[in-house]
């Protein structure tokens, strides 16, 4: 479903200095995967989620989204995928609705399927009698779960999630857990990046810890945390490596 | 602390190192001294005296007034990092103080601009002695203090009720364009002092002008050297600013809550055809329309031309020509018929209207409000080309939409010949488009993404005032030749000319666009 193969991507840092935030990283998720991104805060998770969606251009290396490569036909690839960041910025001024049609008609949606979708997962999310106000008159996590709606309301091959349980309440989360467990179903893929080593742990089958741009460890769940924790091993690895092993 | 707050707010406005930007706000500011000294030197040389700061500060107040009105909720109210502010140990009222402090020095603006060439024609001609460099010193500084606070509780007044009910976005504007309306209605009725040669007649009538604004007469009696009605302007002045901080500071959080509510709309109803496909490209443009309408803030600022073009448009329509001159001090028993003004004057219609029409600029400013959510704007299946296209064409479209119903107004009522009829609707056109064009390009050379108010994306930056100042000024000057060629050569000429300038400026816009948005990011 996502193939990330050797991708970099530097920024300018202070005094003419590079900084890599991803170097030469490489990643399969597979249909069906429940893909959690771990790393340490600036460990390069978000920049090469950003990369994928499309709002960051990269140096080097190549992304392919259901088979389809970003560089030929980046919008073929933004259309099988969505993307929810860990902030979602969105149009204050607009009401919940006009966004959601917004969306809807970028993806063109046909309009029952916008009708029933919204019906379902607004409803999930308790935020349905909700949508004819202003996105300014909403809460933080009214914000997330709208975002969330946004994302899934044309049921994308891809779902990718900045820290998407940050700001949601226990119901809303357990509402997300069952969204993402439908799209698994269908024959989609999932991939996150997430501190809450726990709740990775929980819902991912496979998972990748990445450190300073580069991909520290990647497999199955079970192969890669073996008879001890997640966070175990989290704390192992990222710790080896920055002795320098 | 207060300091420090105010501070923190125009480093962010202007960041370390961008020394791009702070060259351009200087020529920028240096071009406006320069045209309104020109004008303030032309009054004192005819022998206008005392009148040019009077008058430069009648213009002041009209200038705080119609700004600070649509800003007093962005910039006092509702800014982005409020809470965190709030949540710092620093007193309320050192917050409410920095916030005042940044409006008031964004204000001092006008004071600069209108006020230092207006002083410095006057003593240059009437040589006043040096008592006045310190008495207008503190002029400068404090005439801007009243008309912002008396601009900040009408804004915030008007912000507040339209808070208050569904539908008060409508409400506010209402509200904003009224008090706009009758800020430049004041504003004329001060220009008709302006005429230059009037003498000693010019400065009464000023005096008794500048006594309808209340504390105006202590300003014009303290330009003439009086040191008392200059104590007492500065003191009244501090004493609104302290009052109105101190009124405020009391009940900041709870002013905040009222000002920044926004009204809900109860139950969601789907309509039958609530989710009916606009298409890709008209999802766009209808959030490019979302957003500009959705704003009190961006809406006045960015179409004030338009407003002016239907205004202007109305006036000359249905008042009579020799009232409408009346109105700025023309005699009207000096007047020739209105049938002959009117022959004179309308071919020069179009190039008026066009050049309203450069003033109406939305695009300039319509990346750099996207901020932060321009990121998620480019991660949708959407080419950047065609985000691009809908935020130019909003421009043209509310610029069309104004050119079509004024040019019907003006063609019905004048009844123009064929020639004229067409450049009535086509030049302003034309303009729209070369505006438009002007305004992307220079949004996407100089963007404001990391703004915390709107304020400081649609009016505070260099994107707007390039965009607003190079418009008005590239607009006028059609008009030169029209004096020398004659008007229909001279718009003829003109036309072309604009549009191949469109045209050059439009191509450097979409090609390659992909890469022009994710460079911004």
């Amino acid at each position: 479903m996502l193939e990330i193969k050797n991708l970099s991507k530097a920024y300018k840092a202070a005094k003419g200095q590079i900084h890599k935030a991803v170097d030469g990283l490489n990643l399969h998720v597979k249909p069906g995967d429940i893909y959690g991104f771990i790393g340490h805060n600036g460990a390069g998770k978000t920049t090469t989620l950003r990369c994928v969606a499309g709002s960051l251009a990269f140096d080097e290396g190549e992304i392919l989204v259901d088979g389809v490569s970003f560089a030929n036909d980046p919008i073929g690839c933004k259309r099988r995928m969505a993307y929810v960041q860990d902030n979602p910025e969105l149009y204050d001024n607009l009401t919940a609705y006009k966004y959601l049609k917004f969306i809807a008609d970028v993806y063109q949606v046909h309009s029952d399927a916008v009708k029933s979708r919204v019906e379902y997962f607004a409803g999930g999310f308790e935020i349905l009698d909700k949508l004819g106000d202003p996105i300014g008159s909403y809460s933080h996590g009214m914000k997330q779960k709208l975002a969330l709606i946004a994302a899934l309301i044309h049921e994308p091959k891809l779902l990718m999630l900045d820290e998407p349980f940050v700001g949601l309440d226990p119901k809303a989360y357990v509402t997300l857990r069952g969204f993402i467990g439908e799209i698994r179903e269908r024959g989609g893929a999932i991939f996150f990046s997430t501190h809450v080593l726990d709740v990775a742990e929980k819902i991912c089958n496979r998972v990748a810890i990445i450190k300073n741009g580069k991909l520290i460890i990647e497999g199955d769940m079970q192969t890669v945390k073996g008879d001890t924790s997640l966070e175990n091993v989290f704390l192992e690895l990222t710790e080896d490596t920055a002795n320098g092993d | 602390m207060v300091i420090k707050l105010t501070l923190l707010y125009y480093r962010n406005l202007i960041k370390a190192g961008d020394s791009k930007k702070v060259v351009l706000y200087l020529i920028i500011g240096l071009l406006m001294v320069g045209s309104f000294g020109t004008q303030c030197f032309a009054l004192a040389a005819s022998g206008a005296g005392i009148s040019v700061p009077v008058l430069m500060y009648v213009y002041n107040c009209f200038f705080c007034l119609l700004a600070g009105v649509p800003s007093a909720k962005a910039v006092l109210f509702g800014f982005k990092d409020y809470d965190t502010q709030m949540s710092w140990p620093v007193s309320e009222s050192a917050v409410v103080a920095s916030r005042i402090s940044i409006f008031l020095i964004a204000e001092e603006l006008y004071a600069f601009l209108l006020l230092i060439p207006a002083f410095s024609a006057y003593a240059y001609f009437e040589r006043p002695g040096l008592q006045i460099l310190p008495i207008a010193i503190i002029l400068i500084v404090t005439a801007p203090v009243i008309p912002s606070v008396v601009g900040s509780i009408l804004g915030g007044f008007v912000a507040w009720l339209g808070g208050k009910f569904k539908g008060g976005k409508a409400f506010q504007y209402i509200g904003l364009l009224a008090v706009l309306i009758a800020s430049m209605s004041f504003g004329m009725l001060s220009s008709r002092f302006s005429q230059p040669g009037t003498g000693g007649t010019m400065a009464e009538s000023l005096k008794s002008l500048a006594a309808r604004l209340g504390p105006g007469i202590l300003f014009a009696n303290a330009a003439a050297g009086s040191w008392l009605d200059t104590f007492l302007f500065a003191l009244l002045s501090v004493a609104v600013c302290l009052i109105f901080m101190l009124i405020f500071g009391r009940s900041f959080r709870r002013m905040n809550s009222a000002v920044t509510a926004v009204a809900t709309r109860g139950k969601f109803k789907q309509k039958k055809d609530a989710w009916k496909s606009s298409g890709v490209f008209g999802a766009m443009f209808k959030k490019e329309l979302g957003m500009l309408f959705g704003s009190p803030v961006y809406m006045l600022n960015s179409t004030f031309g338009a407003l002016m073009l239907i205004i202007v448009s109305a006036v000359v329509a249905f008042v009579p020509l020799s009232k409408i001159l009346g109105v700025f001090g023309a005699p009207a028993d000096a007047l020739p018929a209105n049938e002959v003004m009117t022959a004179y004057m309308l071919p020069y219609i179009p190039l008026g209207l066009g050049w309203f029409a450069a003033m109406n600029c939305t695009t300039c400013a319509s990346i750099s409000i996207e901020g932060k959510r321009l990121s998620s704007l480019v991660s949708l299946p959407v080419k950047a080309s065609r985000i691009l296209l809908a935020k130019f064409l909003v421009n043209i479209f509310v610029n069309g939409v104004c050119v079509i119903v004024c040019g019907v107004l003006l063609a019905v009522r004048f009844k123009p010949d064929t020639l004229t009829a067409v450049e009535i609707f086509a030049v302003p056109l034309l303009f729209s488009w070369f505006i438009s064009a002007l305004g992307l390009r220079i949004n996407l050379w100089l963007p404001k993404l990391d703004w915390t108010t709107e304020q400081q994306a649609i009016k505070q930056s260099a994107s707007a005032f390039i965009t607003v100042f190079a418009g008005m000024i590239l607009a006028m000057v059609p008009i030169i030749p029209a004096f020398l060629v004659g008007v229909h050569t001279a718009t003829l000429w003109a036309m072309p000319v604009i549009a191949l300038i469109s045209l050059l400026l439009t191509i450097l816009i979409f090609p390659n666009s992909e890469r022009k948005l994710l460079k911004l990011i």
